[in-house]
């Protein structure tokens, strides 16, 4: 039955059309919109950043994107033949938009990287950015391969899709990952052999959409390691020689993952 | 006391839920959102742009994405002995949302270069770009670092946070990073010098994606530095392959800095 209160009720569609116009709110709905970013310290050995996160309570969608970590780099590992490197890749992007309710909470992930400066002929991969929540499932960003040395004189110098993630994977609407960079080649020494020693250059590769550029190289050096910090998302760097027997050098570690959600 | 107009006044408790429709609201209450862009002369020696920007009517949130220009390159300026590049920085990231009002006024400024095509072995580093006003508070992005040219043999050939390794939050923005700047890439010659000085590649400002733009010689005893970069990217270097060459080459400048504005 009817009571007092829903008599008293005014039914919209009695509004005439164009009767109401921004004025005529307290508040704009646009003022739901914002902009959060989630992420780790920018440094070598960033443990990333995880939390719980709530919409504000107005907000009704949400645009997430998110970057995984980068590869960390190998260590210059090889202590009696010529090596070449393979430096590490960047993270994978992922998006999904999504709507929520106000209040609904989330867990996020921005990734860190593991915690190594590896002396070994490979780095460790990066860690995968990750978002948790209603509306959303296995929704994550893998982290970038790690770089690779190896004595190998036949292995391929260009650079790949080491993990070939298609658009929809990994619960998100699109996707996209970058090339690992190539295995280094070289000035031939007929001394040394073919693609390997001296003028030794690599290039980890960045996240797609931010762009980055990290890159090493070196002519006659006993050993350098890679650099300490990147770019968020960007592969680490290698330690590099162009001699045998200099085997200490450390690798970098990658860029840690980033999480951004657009809401509204 | 309560007054005739009050009483004929409706609170939104009396409204039926979900029952006003689209056509009781006129076209274009809500529609502000749009993007603004404030930029200098993509061309040479760039001066920025800086201008007062008003908030426009029944706009409510705005974020801020500034790229700050990116530094000038080296010129080629030893005359006595082979050299290596360490190429430009592009311009560094900060961004910001935030609550505003009608009419709210902003001094906005995408930062410039210095205009100097320098001759020298250091070029200038990129200028800021900044937004001043409601709700900001020394709210900046960093100019890329200069291009160098040195003769060092002991000078690293990777590349770097050459300035300063921006923390997120700093410089007052939600979030901010650079990247590295530039080193030479597979120098020949003798110890990362000389001739062969293929590859220096001066980077770009994250999230703007401009990657691939280098220079190098092979033999050569002069080149300049390319008139343009892209928007925030570093500038190109002046290279040569010989010692005690004409010594004459200029360094390119940096890409101008960017201001994007997203209203709602």
């Amino acid at each position: 039955m009817a009571s007092y209160s829903s008599y008293k009720k005014i039914n919209g569609d009695q509004l005439a059309d164009n009767s109401l116009n921004a004025a005529s709110f307290s508040t704009s709905p646009n003022s739901s919109y914002g902009v959060k970013w989630f992420f780790g310290t920018n440094c070598r050995c960033s443990p990333g950043c995880c939390c719980a996160w709530s919409a504000p309570s107005t907000v009704q969608n949400m645009w997430i994107q998110a970057w995984g970590a980068g590869g960390n780099g190998t260590g210059a590992c090889s202590c009696n033949r010529c090596q070449h490197w393979q430096a590490a890749q960047g993270g994978y992007y992922n998006t999904k938009m999504i709507e929520t309710n106000g209040n609904c909470s989330y867990t996020v992930c921005a990734a860190g990287v593991y915690p190594c400066l590896s002396r070994e002929c490979y780095g460790c991969v990066g860690c995968s950015s990750y978002v948790n929540g209603h509306n959303l499932s296995n929704f994550c960003a893998i982290g970038g391969c790690r770089g690779n040395a190896n004595p190998s004189w036949s292995t391929a110098c260009a650079s790949v899709n080491p993990c070939c993630r298609a658009p929809g994977n990994n619960g998100g609407d699109f996707g996209i990952g970058n090339h690992s960079s190539a295995w280094s080649n070289s000035r031939h020494d007929t001394y040394r052999g073919w693609c390997h020693c001296y003028h030794y250059g690599h290039s980890p590769t960045s996240a797609p959409l931010i762009g980055t550029t990290a890159y090493q190289s070196i002519r006659n050096c006993w050993i350098r390691c890679g650099c300490w910090i990147v770019p968020y998302g960007h592969g680490g760097m290698n330690a590099m020689t162009t001699y045998c027997g200099g085997c200490c050098g450390q690798g970098g570690t990658g860029g840690g993952g980033l999480v951004k959600i657009t809401y509204f | 006391m309560a007054s005739y107009s009050s009483y004929k006044q409706i609170a939104s408790s009396r409204i039926i839920d979900g029952s006003i429709p689209a056509s009781a609201v006129s076209a274009g209450a809500f529609s502000n959102w749009c993007v603004k862009w404030i930029r200098g002369n993509p061309g040479n020696r760039t001066e920025g742009c800086c201008c007062y920007w008003q908030v426009p009517t029944g706009v409510k949130r705005i974020t801020f994405e500034l790229w700050g220009a990116g530094g000038n390159g080296h010129g080629q300026c030893n005359c006595s002995r082979c050299g290596n590049w360490h190429a430009a920085g592009g311009g560094f990231y900060n961004t910001k949302t935030i609550d505003t009002n009608t009419n709210c006024g902003y001094s906005v400024c995408a930062g410039g270069v210095y205009r100097c095509c320098s001759r020298e072995c250091v070029g200038c580093k990129g200028c800021s770009s900044y937004v001043n006003g409601h709700n900001l508070s020394n709210f900046c992005a960093m100019g890329g670092a200069r291009g160098c040219y040195t003769n060092s043999w002991s000078s690293t050939c990777y590349s770097q946070m050459h300035d300063c390794c921006m923390q997120p939050g700093a410089w007052n923005g939600d979030f901010g990073m650079g990247n590295h700047a530039g080193a030479s890439y597979r120098a020949g010659g003798w110890d990362c010098h000389c001739y062969y000085n293929n590859d220096s590649i001066p980077t770009g400002a994250p999230f703007i994606g401009t990657l691939g733009v280098s220079y190098g010689v092979r033999h050569c005893w002069s080149r300049c530095g390319c008139w343009t970069v892209p928007y925030g990217h570093g500038g190109q270097g002046a290279t040569t392959s010989y010692c005690g060459s004409s010594c004459c080459g200029q360094g390119g400048t940096g890409g101008s800095g960017l201001v994007k504005i997203t209203y709602v």
